[in-house]
């Protein structure tokens, strides 16, 4: 088996709902490896979105650990967390989440612009390469308001791709697209995954998804069955 | 692009996104820039005019040299507290050995009775030298900012007559002498103590802009004054540079101050700003400052408010956005900074449009020449707003600053919210 890039270790979250305590998420423990192409799974409300943003560093557990190749990430200051989530970890999500007054282009750049170790010439160079992975080089200078969903989901998509991530999480990535356009986005993220070896965990209930990926996380109640 | 390009570029853009939000906040700050931009050139007016009044009207100086304890006393005690002959000579040859004084002028300055043969009056009068009160009505600045003050009811000017005792009469004294243009029997105490007594020839009644002293001021050239209070010496001796600023006057006090004493001389040595020197303008302008502070404070207020609802319901509208840019890996400042940047933008050309209203609204007002009558004032003086470059950039740097706060510590707060609340996720 392949190199683990993130561990999960008995993993709790507690949030308030109003004045319900609620265990969205008890004793989780779970490991993805490089090269993989898994999905949380689970009907509304069993924990998945929770888990995949603890995953992406965006939330954090009550309890538990997590471990991001070999380093534990919970102690860390946010400073690091946000170079981890900048370079380790990419982040699809369901309503794509593109800023409205930068073209398609400058929407897969604003990661890179972090990296300031990065020339101007290989940031353009990463640019134009995730754009030509998600099919969409004819359309870079486009606004999203002028994409079809389809294509705002393959933006999101190259924009998680051009830091070279060690990790693509996706949330819900198909919940918003048509019939047709979900299997392209499959295929996309299939080939992705198949020809560079992206290491895709993506959230879903759609049957779609859950049927062409190599590994299923069931959760329920927010706990891994 | 580079990070620098990249929050141009969306600081820019963003600005076109909800333009009626955008427009009201552009309008508060470019009101309050105007506003802000027309009271301090109000005030700007006000200072430039009280001091070309008192350091060359009221022949002050940019700084005046009195004998020890004479800025109180020279005019009840002038036996004991005006200088002498030798202290003037010593005083004007010291002042003129500054490479920066540009004219030095003694000033003779007293009390008594005025007569037109029926009736007596008393007078306070002020002697000066009519060439140097030539040269002073013909600078550029006294033109501009003392015009309603220095020019004449009736009559001629001092430097302009042949006679041997000239007086120029204020116009209540004048009225109340029922003979300006005629001659007039002026009798003092000398500064000896003698009686002393000319007859004087009025060659012009004048506003002194004050109403408390209308019916009591006399001006003569400094030969009558020397005759009529029977002196050689003076009450105190005017210095005048040409930059009457305070960061010349006060230095400049001091250090003839020092020199003057080194040689024994016992004088004080005040700058014009002195409270004991220009009453007036000191009362003045620190009502006026307090006013303008006191405005400044309020529409700063304004500014801050109309910010501060402007981002709030801007960061409501953007927290999935930036929601997203702290899950890419951006930090909280540096999305606070992106908010503050577009405010600034947003703040520079809002105070250049207020600027550039506060220019063209002063044109307007002066065209019209109002004129009021400020309270304690003898006559009616021009409305007038004078804006200039250095106020207004003052201004703006204010108003973008307040902006800028504003913004900042909203747009930290939001981009400090954790980001699963930013991105709104349902948690399922």
């Amino acid at each position: 088996m392949s190199a683990g890039i993130v561990r999960l270790e008995d993993v709790h979250k507690e949030y308030l709902l109003g004045t319900t305590r609620v265990n969205a998420l008890t004793g989780v423990s779970l490991e993805i490896h490089a090269g993989e192409f898994a999905a949380l799974v689970g009907t509304s409300g069993s924990g998945k979105s929770t888990l995949l943003n603890i995953v992406g560093l965006v939330d954090r557990p009550t309890r538990g650990r997590i471990v991001l190749e070999g380093e534990d990430v919970l102690g860390l200051e946010e400073k690091k967390l946000a170079s981890l989530r900048n370079r380790k970890l990419g982040y699809v999500f369901q309503t794509f989440n593109l800023i409205p007054v930068f073209t398609a282009h400058e929407n897969v750049e604003v990661p890179l612009l972090l990296q300031k170790e990065i020339s101007r010439q290989e940031r353009e160079e990463r640019v134009r390469g995730a754009l030509a992975d998600v099919g969409l080089t004819d359309h870079a200078h486009k606004f999203p308001d002028t994409l079809s969903g389809g294509q705002r989901q393959r933006v999101a998509i190259a924009r998680a791709l051009v830091s070279r991530p060690k990790l693509v999480l996706a949330d819900e990535p198909t919940a918003n697209l048509d019939s047709t356009t979900t299997h392209q986005i499959i295929d996309m993220c299939l080939g992705l995954n198949e020809r560079h070896g992206v290491t895709f965990l993506f959230s879903t209930h759609d049957e779609k998804l859950m049927s062409r990926v190599s590994r299923r996380i069931r959760i329920q109640d927010g706990r891994v069955v | 692009m580079s990070a620098f390009t990249a929050t141009l570029r969306f600081a820019f853009r963003n600005l076109r996104r909800n333009r009626a939000r955008h427009a009201a906040t552009f309008t508060a700050m470019a009101l309050g820039t105007m506003g802000l931009s027309a009271l301090l050139a109000y005030i700007v007016r006000w200072e430039h005019t009280l001091r070309a009044i008192s350091v060359y009207h009221d022949f002050r100086g940019t700084v005046a040299v009195f004998k020890e304890g004479g800025v109180k006393n020279h005019i009840a005690r002038p036996s004991r507290y005006s200088l002498t002959e030798d202290e003037r000579h010593a005083i004007e040859v010291t002042a003129r050995g500054f490479a920066k004084v540009a004219d030095v002028g003694a000033v003779v300055r007293g009390q008594g009775l005025a007569s037109n043969g029926k009736r007596s009056f008393p007078f306070l009068g002020t002697g000066i030298d009519p060439a140097l009160q030539k040269k002073f009505a013909a600078r550029a600045d006294v033109r501009k900012w003392a015009a309603d003050f220095t020019q004449l009811r009736s009559g001629t000017q001092l430097w302009e007559t042949t006679s041997e005792n000239p007086v120029g009469v204020a116009v209540g004294l004048a009225r109340l002498l029922s003979n300006a243009g005629e001659g007039v029997q002026l009798l003092t105490q000398g500064f000896g103590g003698g009686f002393s007594a000319i007859d004087a020839d009025v060659v012009h009644s004048y506003s002194t802009g004050v109403a408390l002293t209308e019916d009591s001021r006399v001006r003569m050239s400094l030969g009558a004054a020397e005759r009529l209070f029977d002196t050689k010496g003076a009450s105190w001796v005017a210095v005048f540079l040409e930059d009457s600023s305070r960061g010349q006057s006060i230095p400049f006090a001091r250090e003839l101050e020092r020199r003057l004493r080194t040689q024994g001389l016992k004088v004080e040595v005040l700058a014009w700003q002195d409270e004991r020197v220009s009453p007036f303008y000191v009362g003045v302008m620190e009502f006026l400052y307090m006013m303008g502070f006191s405005f400044f404070l309020l529409i700063s207020g304004v500014v801050a408010l109309a910010v501060v609802n402007s981002v709030l319901l801007t960061s409501f509208e953007r927290a999935k956005e930036t929601g997203t840019l702290r899950a890419v890996g951006y930090m909280p400042a540096r999305l606070a900074a992106g908010f503050t940047f577009e405010l600034m933008l947003l703040g520079t050309m809002a105070t250049l449009a207020g600027n550039a209203l506060c220019f063209l609204g002063s044109m307007g007002v002066n065209a019209l020449n109002l004129r009021f009558r400020p309270p304690g004032f003898a006559d009616t003086v021009q409305f007038m707003l004078t804006p200039n470059l250095i106020t207004c950039a003052a201004v703006a740097a204010a108003v973008i600053s307040v902006a800028a706060l504003s913004a900042f510590l909203m747009a930290l707060r939001l981009a400090k919210t954790p980001i699963v609340s930013l991105l709104g996720e349902e948690r399922n």
